[in-house]
């Protein structure tokens, strides 16, 4: 085969596999990226309740109860306080007063339904999304 | 004192090495070689007693030191002492330098190498030296005293006090440092226009190394995910994991670029600039974990100046490789390869685990860019990782069933090659009647491995019928295939058959779990000298075989923190995994109960992975003369 042929080649298929991961990329953010909500802006927005979100915040003192395997506690930005449902172990840095980030979707107004919920790492570590929060000073 | 004496000293060593080489008078003698190769193995030894100082120091618990005071508790276990030492971010770069400088000095005893290479590489390798010592003494220094001694300290973060986690640092920075050497490697074959087979050889042997390093860190970091944070999974598509498999990605690409290089000098473009992206986006994940920028376990405390020391590093870096690309010329007496031929086969490979590459380092920056561009927040999960990159691996998978069967030049594909074929679409279409909850990539997915496996024993097979004297590096290479077939095999069942349920359980109460007949024995508080446990004896029972599971919760008081031990047992090939919840008064204990009925396909095609590395990284010592 000759040179020029197989250049050729080399460019198409090089072209081919760059469109096809770009389309992929671009179909896959359409489609499965989670936006991140506070309990104000949910206040505010009417989502579909297929649409799957991470709402944070700060657990409400006192907030939390477990009925069998499932919790249900409230969230607040202190502004909107959001309840939530979540089924299962939550992660052992998941307690009162502390920041929490949940992913799930909003059941119906004021209920958020979490598929999985995330906490800290450390101590001295909090998640980047609820550094936007404001906590009042005590 | 004496730790920042080292340091400075050390620093200077590495800054002769990195500008000896330029002095004419130096590099044209004939001692000007042996004494940059000298001030390598000094600038290691130097170093090498600052960390160990440093380790006396964690391990003697002196706590006039502000690193100690803040990851080290005198009550801890010695071994967990001296893992705080990289259980922080100051400590984690001390070991990164001394990795790098103990790397670079065996390279300087490569005697195989001719002289004038290993003194070029070494220079470089002396620039990215110089430039961590910079980092470490003016804004990272882990010799910060104090000036008053507290009486206790804050101990390390209690879910880095694990085995896996004391040596899964020190493995992923030798891989890292390799890369080093694989960057300074092509810089200066690219300088001197000499990409030949000698040299791909040569980088063939330090990739060989970097790869099983880089694969064992990844195992270990995912294992610990696995047994450790328990939420059951192995890969979560955390961005300090994807950034930690972009090098991987590019420097698989770039073992196989190599075989042509090796073999039919075509191609030759290639293996550089995927040494070269390799490392730059090393450099890249390092600014992206270190600067805070990403949230992760791996994210020690912020500091907006390191960040942007790390990304002037990567910048200069950026720039010193693109500078050395330029000077790539295209040679006369290119080879050309045909389509179905081995080589177009290698090379479509590389294209596709570059653009995996690329669609992964996409995904894991385009938040970060979105936040500071609109400040909306959003996060990149799962489900964008699975559907972009799944169909291009499984084109490598198809590729890596087909490869026995094409040759090198020839547009010519074997016969059996129909066979496997004929395999594959059975598979296929068994899979999808046996596992019918399952989606179509999936079967795909399971039918490939299968056929990886029938197609390399094939090979072998045919191989030795026919009496022929097989390589090592033959066997390396059928040992990595099968391996990552059985990886394949492994991730799929347990992405698609796991079983994960929520129980609540009161003191010898039972449950029923996937034919297991549970009971809570009972649950123990007991109090180590650091933390205080609750450990869980439960008994599971099916048929006559009995199984103990002891999950735990861990209370460590300095940190107010709670960690869970899951306890994982074995059963064939599939773990079951409990892992102990909350007690509540009236309605006992929750637990969570895993099966995965094949996880353990995946510990051992990782282990096997590394083997096969090991094995191929001893043909390439041998000299074998490749197929």
């Amino acid at each position: 085969m000759k040179a020029k042929t197989q250049r050729l080649w080399i460019l198409i298929v090089s072209l081919l596999c760059f469109v096809a991961a770009i389309g992929l990329i671009l179909s896959a953010f359409q489609e499965n990226i989670t936006f991140f909500y506070t309990p104000s802006d949910l206040k505010l927005k009417d989502l579909p309740t297929t649409q799957r979100i991470r709402m944070g915040g700060v657990v409400v003192k006192e907030s939390v109860q477990r009925k069998g395997v499932q919790l249900t506690f409230q969230v607040t930005d202190f502004k909107e306080q959001l309840g939530v449902i979540f089924e299962g172990i939550p992660p052992d840095l998941f307690r009162e007063g502390q920041g929490v980030v949940a992913e799930g979707y909003l059941k119906e107004p004021g209920l958020f339904k979490a598929t999985t919920l995330l906490a800290k790492h450390d101590e001295n570590y909090m998640p980047p999304e609820l550094a936007q929060i404001q906590v009042p000073k005590e | 004192m004496i730790g920042m004496a080292l340091l400075s000293l050390s620093s200077f060593l590495a800054l002769l090495q990195f500008i000896l080489p330029s002095v004419k008078k130096v590099s044209g003698s004939a001692w000007g070689p042996k004494l940059i190769e000298t001030l390598a193995a000094a600038t290691a030894f130097m170093i090498g007693s600052a960390f160990f100082y440093l380790i006396y120091v964690f391990a003697s618990s002196d706590l006039s030191f502000l690193n100690v005071a803040l990851n080290s508790h005198s009550a801890s276990e010695l071994l967990y002492k001296i893992s705080g030492v990289w259980g922080n971010h100051e400590g984690s770069m001390l070991l990164w330098l001394v990795l790098l400088t103990s790397i670079s000095t065996v390279f300087g005893l490569q005697r195989r190498v001719p002289q004038n290479i290993r003194m070029r590489v070494l220079q470089v390798l002396g620039a990215i030296s110089l430039s961590f010592h910079l980092f470490i003494l003016l804004i990272s220094n882990p010799f910060v005293q104090l000036h008053q001694t507290p009486k206790q300290g804050m101990g390390l973060n209690p879910l880095l006090e694990d085995p896996a986690l004391t040596i899964h640092p020190p493995i992923l920075y030798t891989g890292l440092a390799l890369l080093s050497v694989l960057f300074a490697l092509a810089c200066v074959g690219l300088q001197r226009g000499q990409l030949d087979k000698a040299w791909a050889k040569l980088m063939r042997t330090w990739t060989l190394a970097c790869w099983c390093f880089l694969t064992l860190g990844i195992a270990l970091g995912s294992w610990w995910a696995y047994y450790e944070l328990g939420w059951g999974g192995w890969w979560f598509w955390d961005p300090v994991e994807n950034l930690s498999l972009l090098p991987w990605l590019v420097i698989t690409a770039l073992l196989h670029s190599l075989i042509v290089v090796q073999n039919s000098s075509s191609q030759k473009f290639t293996a550089p600039f995927l040494a070269i992206t390799a490392f730059l986006l090393a450099l890249l994940s390092l600014f992206l974990v270190r600067s805070g920028a990403l949230s992760s376990v791996h994210a020690f405390a912020v500091d907006p100046l390191r960040g942007s020391f790390l990304a002037l590093i990567a910048v200069c870096f950026t720039l010193y490789g693109l500078r050395s690309l330029f000077r790539f010329r295209t040679e006369k007496s290119f080879e050309q390869p045909y389509i179905l031929s081995r080589e177009a086969f290698l090379f479509l490979n590389t294209l596709l685990l570059f653009s995996i590459a690329a669609i992964v380092l996409i995904g894991t920056v385009y938040p970060l860019i979105l936040q500071i561009t609109t400040g909306r927040i959003i996060s990149v999960g799962a489900p964008y990782f699975s559907t972009t990159t799944l169909p291009f691996f499984l084109m490598v998978t198809i590729l890596m069933a087909a490869s026995p069967f094409v040759s090198w030049q020839q547009a010519r594909l074997s016969k059996s090659i129909s066979y496997v074929g004929t395999f594959a679409l059975a598979a296929f279409i068994a899979t999808t009647y046996v596992k019918t909850g399952w989606p179509v990539i999936a079967c795909l997915f399971l039918a490939a491995s299968f056929s990886i496996f029938l197609a390399t024993i094939l090979d072998l097979a045919r191989k030795l019928m026919a009496r022929k004297q097989i390589a090592l590096h033959y066997y390396a290479m059928s040992l990595a295939h099968l391996s990552i077939a059985i990886v394949i095999a492994g991730a799929v069942i347990d992405s698609f058959d796991k079983i994960e349920s929520v129980y609540e359980i009161k003191q010898s109460g039972a449950i029923e779990f996937n034919g297991y007949h549970l009971t809570l024995d009972k649950v123990d508080q007991i109090r180590a000298p650091y933390f205080q446990r609750e450990a869980a004896f439960i008994t599971a029972r099916k048929g006559e075989a009995s199984i103990q599971l002891n999950p735990e919760k861990r209370y460590y008081p300095l940190h107010e923190m709670i960690t869970s031990e899951t306890d994982i047992k074995a059963v064939g090939l599939a773990d079951i995994y409990a892992v102990l919840g909350t007690e509540d008064s009236h309605n006992g204990w929750l637990l969570k109960l895993h099966w995965h009925p094949a996880i353990r396909l995946l510990w051992i095609g990782a282990g096997l992975m590394v083997l096969a590395g090991f094995l191929g990284f001893v043909a390439s010592l041998r000299g074998v003369k490749s197929e």
